[in-house]
């Protein structure tokens, strides 16, 4: 073939009637027998009566009936035997090994009705350890009273309870549980939990706050994709930051991640309502398989002997095959759809430029113990403020005048300190006055008010006083104000500089004159 | 034991007070003991030598004017415009925060004697004339402490025949040292040394050997202390290549930068650099210059190419930590800055600078302790004042205004004219509604120092709005 397909078809069977009778079919593969066969495990729900029908290849190997409604199915892993099947109906669990039943566990009572036995409303099962270690996996077992039981599937004890504060709809894990595991627990109001098993004590943290109302959640260890009921999927890191969303344009039946084993590949598959599937890399569609009714039901492993195969259940039952071509070149990235309907949210760029490695270690000392470090910095600080109060005091006591108090500073000495100018520039009706006042002690002098006043003459003048707060040593403070002589007939204007007692009451001004200035205008011809 | 050995032996020792006693007491016995005579000059003459060709500054050039050569230089070639350029270029970008306010040019206070340079992020090193006044006082002033020394005047120069002692090879040298360092008497040691050279190139016409260089040199060094560069500047030879030492190349180099002509000095320095390759001094040199002419990558990479070769100059180590401080890298400022710990340096300055990059790299704990070791080593006015300064700025950073003005007002206080703490005592005041307080310690700032930047902008904010301002910068 010349094309560069992704999904070889493998086989097709629509005589293997995988139709249940709440619609809903559950997947699952699993080397049930330790032959390095993987079987097909398919849940038909039914609401009075269940099956559980396990193919080897495309036969039937055998079919198990449960006496209820069956909600959920997973394979586990037993160290030293062949993996087994726990089935959750009601609010047992049902064991199988070897293709037979093998024990039948009541999920203990729960809740706060103690007469009540717990639902099971989802199941999934978690490695223990690494493979180097053990095999055996322990069982998460939803339960409808808003608990997370984990429990080991050898000895059938709880190992831990967790609360929810609402039923897990759907649990995906990934991990091992005794060094550090991740569990995802979806909830149909409260959002998404997020569970770590190295956190002791062990609680479920929220996740994702709840939104519209989600479909599937798809863990692959590293992403979280979750599918919601707005035809949108989202990728989420396992810290909760959003990565990207993918808009599809109907409802999203089912989604899971396609994983090859050298991990290369990284695709999610999506099943729509239209028939079709649509398989995203990093958010972009890379390829569609169509099919005449939608598929209900996906699951990507290991079947037969194949790895990377992806069986699929449609609506009317019919079985599909594919495997993934490992061939396959994703050199191209081309966006097949034609509208830009798939919007990628890029990370947020980092603000400031990127820390070296030395900042990084040296904010590790922060972390060791941040709150002793806390600690010292605010001594210090109160020291701080200590030794600055002492020192200021010690400055002003050797200091003769108090330079920052104004009532210690007579009046007699101010007026041989400042020098004041006055000049009256143009010629006609308008005028300008231009004032230096310069300070010329070696003292700061502060709180001065230049008062103007027409004395004779119908003068105009822009402003009649001016605040100067601070003069420093040798500073110089120009004062600029347009006086208009609409008559023309001159006048007088007096300058008064005052130094104020109290220089923020806005009401009542009194001080001392520290300096005057007379200007005649003389009148205009 | 023959007096004499006594005193070479103490020469030697460097107890040089007793030896010019016992030089003294021999000459008493012996008024022609040539030998004892020169002894007791060199003695006298190490007690205050220093490395002049370190020393850029001295009164008298500060105020020749005759040293500017050219009043508009191109862009690049004048340390003196590029500081302006450089700060007027910075303050037109009004919208934008300027890069590095106002401060200081350089990651060390170069002391006269060339010595271990302490050094502050602040300083008024560069361009101040004052400074030059005092080191000019300090330079004088050596030569009084020392005659204050001798009880008798030991060699009276108005009453010595020049020209005579010119003659006679062995004295002259050690005779000039001694004018010039210890009398502190420039022009009778030009004058000595111009004798001594016209007698020389009498003897010896053509050939050419150390000695005529060393006379050169000391003209030269005579004439850069005169403040008469011209003199050296104009002369084409190639004599401070061919000595044997840095000295003719620096003092060279000295005297073109006093005339302003930094690429002038830096090809100077260059052409010493091929005959004295991996000369820290000259590589110093050279990087100064580079500094002063705002070109800091490549005084960096000077500077780091002195540490190849010698890894525990401070001024190097300063420099690029100043360097790496303000162009985010505060840690690595820091290694720097405890490297110079390390080395021996407990100053104020270095305490002061750990302290600020502690607070740039989230070592808090370290920040205070470093500003209290600062401040309790902190010996003279201008330096406590830049310390609370950046406590005050320790204060802001962790939102402690109170802290801050409290901080500031101390500066201010000690050093009246801080204009960096006025404009942060300004942007407090108008932070707080006090208007006039604000604006007027805005216009104090800007009479103390007319290039500041900061205090520019804020007034311009000020005065464009009636309102409350917007924004101030610190």
């Amino acid at each position: 073939m010349s094309r560069n397909q992704l999904w070889l078809d493998a086989c097709r069977n629509s005589s293997v009637n995988l139709k249940s009778e709440c619609g809903v079919v559950l997947l699952d593969v699993e080397d049930l027998a330790k032959d390095g066969i993987n079987r097909l495990l398919a849940l038909l729900v039914g609401h009075e009566l269940s099956h559980l029908k396990i193919f080897n290849g495309m036969e039937l190997q055998c079919e198990i009936s449960l006496p209820e409604m069956a909600v959920a199915i997973c394979t586990f892993s037993i160290d030293g035997s062949p993996p087994g099947i726990a089935v959750g109906a009601g609010s047992s669990l049902y064991i199988y090994k070897n293709f037979k039943p093998y024990y039948k566990y009541n999920v203990p009572h729960g809740g706060p009705n103690y007469g009540e036995q717990a639902e099971i409303t989802q199941l999934a099962a978690l490695s223990r350890s690494t493979p180097d270690v053990s095999c055996s996996s322990l069982l998460l077992v939803g339960t409808g009273h808003n608990s997370l039981l984990i429990i080991d599937p050898q000895t059938f004890n709880a190992i831990s309870r967790i609360e929810l504060p609402d039923v897990p709809t759907s649990i995906k894990s990934s991990g091992y549980y005794d060094t550090e595991a991740v569990i995802l627990i979806g909830t149909p109001e409260a959002g998404v939990f997020i569970l770590r098993s190295d956190q002791k004590p062990v609680q479920a943290k929220p996740f994702l706050p709840p939104r519209s109302p989600i479909v599937e959640i798809a863990f692959n260890g590293t992403t979280v994709a979750i599918a919601t009921s707005d035809h949108t999927i989202r990728y989420y890191t396992l810290q909760g930051q959003e990565l990207r969303k993918i808009a599809v344009d109907t409802f999203i039946l089912t989604i899971t991640w396609i994983q090859s084993t050298n991990q290369e590949l990284c695709l999610l598959a999506v099943s729509l309502a239209n028939g079709q599937v649509h398989f995203y890399r990093q958010g972009i569609l890379v390829e569609q398989l169509h099919f005449k009714t939608y598929i209900i039901s996906m699951t990507f492993g290991r079947y037969g002997r194949e790895d990377g195969t992806l069986v699929m259940v449609s609506k009317d039952g019919e079985l599909f095959v594919k495997i993934l071509n490992r061939g396959y070149k994703m050199a191209q990235q081309t966006d097949l759809k034609s509208n830009k309907s798939s919007v990628s949210i890029c990370k947020k760029k980092a603000l400031g430029p990127a820390k070296t490695k030395l900042f990084v270690d040296q904010t590790m000392r922060e972390k060791e113990d941040p709150a002793k470090m806390y600690q010292l910095f605010q001594e210090g600080m109160c020291r701080l403020h200590l030794r600055a109060l002492r020192d200021w005091l010690n400055l002003s006591s050797s200091t003769k005048a108090d330079v920052e108090q104004f009532a210690s500073i007579s009046v007699p000495e101010e007026s041989r300190c400042l020098h004041l100018v006055a000049k009256l520039l143009g010629s006609g009706s308008r005028f300008m006055l231009h004032l230096l006042l310069q300070n010329i002690s070696d003292q700061v002098i502060d709180s001065l008010t230049i008062m103007l006043q027409v004395n004779d003459g119908k003068l105009v003048l822009e402003r009649s006083s001016a605040k100067i707060s601070l003069m420093l040593p040798t500073a110089q403070h120009w004062i600029k104000i347009n006086v208009k002589d609409p008559t023309n007939q001159g006048g007088e204007v007096s300058v008064i500089v005052r130094k104020d007692m109290e220089p923020d009451c806005e009401l009542t001004v009194w001080g001392s004159i520290v300096c005057a200035a007379k200007i005649n205008i003389s009148p205009t011809i | 034991m023959d007096p004499f050995y006594t005193a070479v032996s103490l020469y030697r020792k460097r107890n040089l007070i007793q030896c010019a006693q016992v030089c003294t007491d021999i000459l008493q016995e012996n008024g022609q003991h040539q030998a004892a005579w020169i002894l007791k000059v060199r003695a006298l003459t190490q007690r205050v030598a220093y490395d002049d060709t370190e020393v850029l500054e001295s009164l008298a050039e500060a105020t020749s004017a005759e040293n500017r050569w050219t009043k508009t230089a191109p862009n690049g070639t004048s340390t003196v415009t590029s500081v302006k350029t450089a700060k007027r270029d910075k303050s037109t970008t009004s919208d934008n925060r300027p890069p590095t306010q106002s401060r200081p040019l350089s990651g060390v206070v170069r002391l006269n004697h060339g010595g271990l340079g302490g050094s502050h992020d602040i300083s008024n090193s560069q361009g101040t004339a004052k400074s030059r006044a005092q080191t000019s006082r300090i330079l004088s002033r050596l030569g009084t402490a020392s005659l204050s020394t001798e009880t008798e005047s030991f060699i009276n120069v108005a009453r010595i025949n020049l020209a005579q002692y010119a003659a006679l090879s062995q004295l002259v040298k050690p005779l000039f040292e001694y004018l010039y360092f210890v009398q502190g008497d420039v022009k009778s040691a030009l004058e000595l040394a111009n004798q001594a050279q016209q007698s020389l190139s009498i003897l010896q016409s053509c050939s050419k050997d150390e000695k005529n260089h060393f006379w050169k040199c000391a003209i030269a060094r005579c004439l850069v202390r005169l403040g008469l560069v011209r003199q050296i500047v104009q002369t084409t030879s190639d004599w401070h290549i061919e000595m044997n030492n840095t000295d003719g190349v620096l003092l060279i180099a000295k005297s073109y930068l006093i005339i302003d002509q930094p690429m002038a000095a830096l090809e100077i320095y260059k052409k010493g650099l091929e005959k004295f390759p991996k000369d820290t001094v000259i590589l110093s040199g050279i990087a100064r210059i580079y500094e002063d002419l705002q070109k800091s990558e490549d005084s960096v990479s000077t500077y780091k190419e002195i540490l190849n070769y010698d890894c525990s100059n401070t001024e190097a180590v300063a420099c690029i930590a100043a360097y790496l401080f303000y162009t985010g890298q505060p840690e690595w400022a820091l290694v720097l800055y405890r490297r110079l710990l390390q080395m021996g340096i407990h100053t104020a300055e270095v305490f002061c600078n750990i302290a600020l990059c502690c607070l740039k790299t989230q070592q808090f704990d370290m920040v205070i302790p470093c500003i209290e070791n600062a401040l309790s080593l902190a010996a003279k006015d201008d330096l406590l004042a830049m310390i609370w300064y950046n406590a005050g700025h320790v204060g802001l950073a962790t939102g402690d205004l109170q802290l801050a003005e409290l901080c500031w007002k101390l500066t201010r206080r000690i050093n009246a004219y801080h204009c960096e703490a006025c404009n942060n005592l300004a942007v407090l005041a108008l932070l707080d509604g006090r208007k006039q307080e604000g604006k007027a310690l805005l216009l104090a700032s800007l009479s103390l120092c007319d290039d500041i930047a900061e205090a520019k902008f804020n007034l311009e904010k000020l005065t464009n709005q009636d309102n409350e301002p917007v924004e101030c910068l610190i």
